[in-house]
């Protein structure tokens, strides 16, 4: 693969993924500490970086792992200034979570992963809730320093949730996108 | 075709079949005015006849095969069924009803 096609593949990931933190940082967060102030700070119930990360780990394999890393780190250095102080690993263990999590789904279902020859949207949320699962244990030791099973439940919960709208909101937009389109050709 | 504009229309086709899977597929400006019909039809009979559809004020603009094509459409996506003992019956099926 050239350079050029990587910084490009580095860059779309990196607008998805900030975009995607930053409605989480300035809308989600917000909301949910007014209508759900007992939940802890770090854990968000609707995590929309999660379809972001799914989607590039399904298109990019492992090189999505060096593709998400910076943005990541630059998201966590965000949280921070917004209140929100992540673990220094954090942003290196969601990432290693969401690979672990695709290479398993990836070796666990090999025959959902491609339905006449283009990916089927299950198997995206297959990959989606492994990913969790391994996030939600590393994300609650680091920041609970130890497994609270409610907490790592509500990791699960914020990606799955995140993971679902994520896609909606992809949905709608490429339908705008069409409406758009026919609406310049007319 | 670079690998960046594969990768999108791979997404589009996910997201196109995720969208007829949950049931919130775009349906098309003729096939919108064939289900409106039949939902206005409906009221006085459930079935409604084929040649209805045709002569419905809303379904003026369009020609025969469009609207024949329409109703394949919305039977093929659930939206409609054919219905009764003769031929050209449609009922709402699903959530239209």
């Amino acid at each position: 693969m050239r350079v050029k096609e990587h910084l490009q593949n580095f860059l779309v990931v990196s607008v998805a993924y900030i975009t995607a933190y930053s409605l989480v940082l300035g809308f989600v967060s917000p909301l949910q500490q007014i209508l759900l102030s007992n939940v802890i700070l770090e854990v968000s119930l609707l995590f929309l970086p999660h379809g972001i990360r799914v989607l590039s780990f399904w298109f990019f394999g492992w090189r999505a792992a060096i593709y998400l890393l910076p943005a990541a780190y630059l998201m966590m250095v965000v949280s921070a200034q917004a209140g929100i102080s992540l673990d220094l690993w954090s942003p290196l263990g969601n990432i290693l979570a969401c690979l672990l999590g695709f290479l398993i789904a990836k070796a666990v279902f090999p025959d959902l992963a491609s339905k006449r020859g283009m990916p089927n949207w299950k198997y995206f949320g297959i990959i989606a809730l492994f990913s969790s699962f391994f996030n939600s244990v590393g994300m609650t030791v680091l920041h609970v320093h130890e497994l609270k099973i409610l907490i790592a439940t509500g990791y699960v919960i914020g990606d799955m949730a995140g993971f679902f709208v994520c896609f909606l909101i992809l949905m709608y937009a490429f339908r705008f996108a069409r409406l758009l389109a026919k609406a310049s050709d007319t | 075709m670079s690998s960046l504009l594969k990768n999108i229309a791979k997404m589009q086709i996910m997201l196109a079949d995720m969208e007829a899977e949950i049931g919130i597929r775009d349906i098309g400006a003729i096939e919108k005015s064939v289900l409106i019909t039949i939902v206005d039809l409906a009221n006085d009979a459930t079935l409604v006849h084929t040649r209805a559809i045709l002569k419905h004020p809303l379904n003026d603009g369009y020609s025969r095969p469009s609207l024949f094509r329409a109703l394949k459409n919305l039977e093929s996506l659930g939206k409609i069924s054919k219905g009764g003992d003769r031929r050209g019956l449609y009922i709402l099926s699903g959530e239209s009803a």
